[in-house]
């Protein structure tokens, strides 16, 4: 189920409000446990058992790592937690890799995959060797290691209650689509937290904006990208390649933040605090800013998870640059078991060590446009790379977007599609900085009692229309993709 | 305060939203839409767990919320807003004119003159005419939003011209509607031609086949509906559209008779006058779509005519009544038997096919003629 849904607006949600509300403090964690379980059920009716799985070994092995622990048995310890974390990554690496290991090793020895398929009651089919990958198995199980590791490490008490780390893991909110919520930023709120309306009110604000990025400019820039992807070399120009590529470019950003305020604003409306995913990442300076900005919880994971434990930057140089290679094979990796998302990675890789090593002092003397147009630049050839899992297209788009295609730069359909979209890409790329925050800001801000009632007025109004075309846009079945099946 | 408005603004809202589309009856179809509704889906375990049950749950969601024609046209209104000229297939021209797109790729077209050919060429007894109806994002180009492009459907006449059998004559009405151009000659919400343009076309065919059109004066033009909202409003229907008129042009001195086989009535006139009062007010003109329908008029040409049509021959149809005793008319898309053998079993010399180019660029029921 998206959040960005009817049945979700209109059926879940005042569904878990109503029962969530009217149960008793106690019962609270075992109604959002049981709901958010529903809700990945909905659309994983098989694998929710596998995620159930995780958490019980998460659960069980936290507590023994933290019994071995206080005995002073660090080397149980050591083991009970090497033992959660490789169960875990054994069953991600199986469903979300599997398939793309034996394929590529098949084609090595120049074989064809062998398919087995286990016949599972209902008529359901199960294949051994290409297994449906499980939605959101890349964010929980990352979630369920960050909580064995730091229960290891002593940063967080283990969670004695299953029921509690339970819907910390299944929280609908961050469930299919992030932000990885670390188990110590809501562990205290876990057992203790305290709704209120102003939360409530916070996290309402935060759900419509990020409904609205999703619904009013995400599905439409994906909807244009999806029709000029596929534009035959007739109708096709340089310029339309490139509004191509910046259409994905948006579509990415506004889609995965979209989710991402509303994952924040959902949590709130529990009395979760979660931390923020996204900072205006495309106002960037520099690629190593860019990644300061864009999808804040994974790199960080990434960082405390896998970079420090390798040493970090304190083992000399080519330790350090082999490290941060780990890491960006890694992440490229993380999101979809395609050589092009390896390719993606270690091409951050490669654009970070360059700006590590002086591009980096030389940028910041440049002009801030210059800077600017630099980062972009290369995060927009970045989401090129994202967004064709087959070699073929992606060299065919690099060479339509470079003019080695053989296109026109320009032609009638090219001018079309500027006057037809012009307006909705000025007003998407402005949505990408923080000027509409700004505005919002200054239009409410309180001086003055009338100015102030104004202002609530203004701000319930913008709020109703993002609210209303959003789910006009739902109810008219427009182009609504989910883009992180691959995760 | 502000958060508690928030709150109680969204609680509201959603509340409305769920209670009200719990509460209202489940449509069954959407006139606006043109399409049926998605019902609440089956549950049984298979489908619960192959993922069928959820899917189709949210299909019917997403149909039966309340005030759902209210939502698609504030979607389309707030994307025109935004500069979009291209919305589901229509084009959002000028002077309010909804127009329909067209993509020839030629890969149907062929096929289907294809199938006209063998059958014009397994039965060299007959008369053959075929009548090439272009569309309006021909005829009106200029009335297309700017720089949109429409494929040069004079170009996709001169192919058929090219390539179709010696033994059937082409009627080609484009430059007799180009002429005409400024004047109302396809709806601006449906994707047919008026009956004003569907008269320019009737006077082409008459020259074509040596008989002689009723002068468009005799006729008492009647309007049957100024409040015609048609397919293309359908697929993109906004707040700001205006309305088509329905004009029904009568001969005061025919009388007529019309036999729907399909549903076995007889009606005494062309037009079905019920139909004014449904969404769909094209289907005034002969009643809509039927297999096979015969139309008996006072004509004083008592030679039988065959027509192979498509939609856009129900508004003139009713023009040409007047020059035949007796017309038979058949749609491929439902009359699935043999036209020969049809044609022989009514003593039947002379075949008429009525086609626009959408048509026949898309439909694949050409290969039903043989």
């Amino acid at each position: 189920m998206l959040f960005s849904s009817i049945t979700f607006l209109f059926a879940f949600l005042p569904a878990i409000l109503l029962v969530y509300y009217i149960s008793p403090r106690k019962l609270k964690n075992t109604v959002l446990m049981i709901f958010s379980l529903f809700f990945y059920a909905w659309g994983e009716p098989i694998y929710v058992f596998i995620m159930m799985f995780s958490i019980i070994i998460g659960y069980v092995l936290g507590l023994v790592t933290d019994r071995y622990m206080k005995a002073g048995k660090k080397k149980h310890a050591r083991a009970a937690v090497i033992c959660a974390v490789s169960s875990n990554l054994l069953i991600l690496i199986y469903f979300k890799y599997i398939g793309f290991f034996v394929e590529n090793i098949m084609h090595i020895i120049g074989l064809k995959v062998p398919e087995i398929i286990i016949k599972l009651p209902f008529g359901i089919d199960f294949s051994v060797l290409s297994p449906a990958l499980p939605l959101g198995i890349s964010f929980y199980t990352f979630q369920i290691l960050s909580y064995s590791v730091d229960v290891y490490r002593g940063t967080v008490k283990p969670q004695r209650n299953i029921i509690s780390l339970a819907a910390y893991v299944t929280l609908f909110p961050q469930l299919i689509a992030g932000p990885i919520v670390r188990y110590e930023t809501v562990c205290d709120e876990l057992d203790n937290r305290r709704e209120s309306i102003d939360d409530f009110g916070e996290g309402v604000k935060r759900f419509i904006v990020g409904l609205g990025k999703k619904v009013m400019i995400a599905n439409v820039a994906g909807e244009l990208y999806s029709t000029l992807s596929v534009l035959s070399a007739n109708d096709n120009t340089v310029l339309l390649s490139w509004i191509c590529s910046i259409a994905y470019t948006l579509q990415i950003y506004f889609d995965f933040s979209g989710y991402s305020d509303m994952a924040v604003g959902l949590g709130r409306m529990f009395g979760f605090h979660f931390l923020e995913n996204f900072n205006y990442p495309y106002i960037s300076k520099s690629i190593t800013e860019f990644w300061r900005r864009w999808h804040i919880s994974l790199s960080t994971w990434f960082r405390d998870y896998v970079y420090i434990p390798l040493g970090g930057n304190r083992n000399g140089k080519w330790k350090t640059i082999r490290n941060i290679f780990v890491v960006w094979l890694l992440t490229g990796f993380w999101h979809g078991a395609e050589w092009n998302f390896i390719i993606w990675g270690l091409y951050y890789f490669v654009l970070l060590m360059i700006e590590k090593n002086g591009l980096l002092k030389k940028l910041e003397k440049a002009p801030k446009l210059i800077q600017h147009i630099y980062a972009l630049f290369f995060i927009n050839i970045g989401w090129v790379i994202f967004s064709y899992d087959n070699m073929s297209s992606l060299k065919h788009a690099f060479a339509n977007m470079f003019g080695m295609g053989g296109l026109p730069f320009i032609n009638q359909k090219t001018l079309f599609y500027l006057v037809t979209y012009g307006m909705f890409l000025i007003i998407a790329c402005v949505g990408t900085t923080p000027l509409p925050k700004k505005i919002g800001e200054a239009v409410i801000r309180e001086n003055g009692k009338t100015k102030a009632t104004l202002g609530t007025l203004a701000q319930l109004l913008f709020l109703f229309a993002v609210l209303m075309i959003s789910t006009a846009f739902l109810a008219s079945d427009a182009f609504n993709p989910f883009l992180y099946f691959r995760f | 305060m502000r958060n508690k408005l928030i709150t109680a603004l969204f609680i509201v809202y959603i509340l409305i939203f769920a209670v009200g589309s719990l509460v209202a009856r489940d449509r069954v179809f959407s006139d606006m839409e043109n399409r049926n509704l998605t019902q609440f889906p089956i549950v049984n375990a298979k489908a619960v767990l192959n993922g069928t049950f959820s899917e189709q749950f949210e299909k019917y969601m997403s149909d039966q919320i309340i005030a759902k024609d209210f939502l698609v046209k504030l979607k389309v209104t707030e994307n025109l807003a935004l500069g979009e000229k291209y919305i589901n297939g229509v084009y959002f021209g000028k002077a309010d004119m909804l127009i329909q797109e067209y993509d020839n790729s030629y890969n149907q077209l062929s096929k289907n003159l294809g199938y006209v050919n063998e059958f014009v060429n397994a039965n060299p007894d007959l008369d053959c005419s075929w009548m090439i109806v272009p569309n309006a994002c021909y005829i009106y180009s200029d009335r297309m939003p700017p720089y949109a492009e429409c494929y040069n459907q004079g170009e996709v006449i001169g192919y058929i011209i090219a390539n179709v059998s010696q033994d059937i004559k082409i009627v080609d009405c484009s430059k007799a509607l180009m002429e005409h151009k400024s004047e109302y000659l396809y709806y601006k919400t449906d994707h047919h031609w008026t009956m004003h343009g569907a008269y320019i076309g009737y006077s082409v065919l008459c020259d074509a086949l040596k008989i002689s059109p009723t002068p468009e004066e005799d006729y008492d033009i009647e309007l049957g509906s100024d409040s015609f909202y048609g397919t293309q409003y359908s697929n993109a229907p906004t707040f700001t559209q205006s309305p088509d008129d329905i004009l029904l042009y009568n001969n005061p001195n025919g009388s007529y008779k019309v036999d729907y086989y399909d549903k076995d009535i007889t009606m005494y006139s062309l037009y079905n006058m019920d139909n004014l009062e449904i969404k769909d007010k094209y289907t005034t003109y002969l009643d809509g779509n039927h297999p096979f329908i015969k139309i008996t008029s006072n004509s004083s040409n008592k030679e039988k005519l065959l027509v192979i049509k498509d939609s856009y021959a129900h508004s003139l149809l009713p023009l040409l009544a007047d020059n035949y005793s007796e017309i038979y008319v058949v749609d491929l898309r439902y009359y699935h038997q043999s036209v020969s053998e049809l044609a022989k079993s009514l003593d039947i010399s002379k075949v008429l096919f009525i086609n626009n180019l959408e048509f026949l660029s898309t439909d694949d029921n050409f290969l039903w003629l043989n």
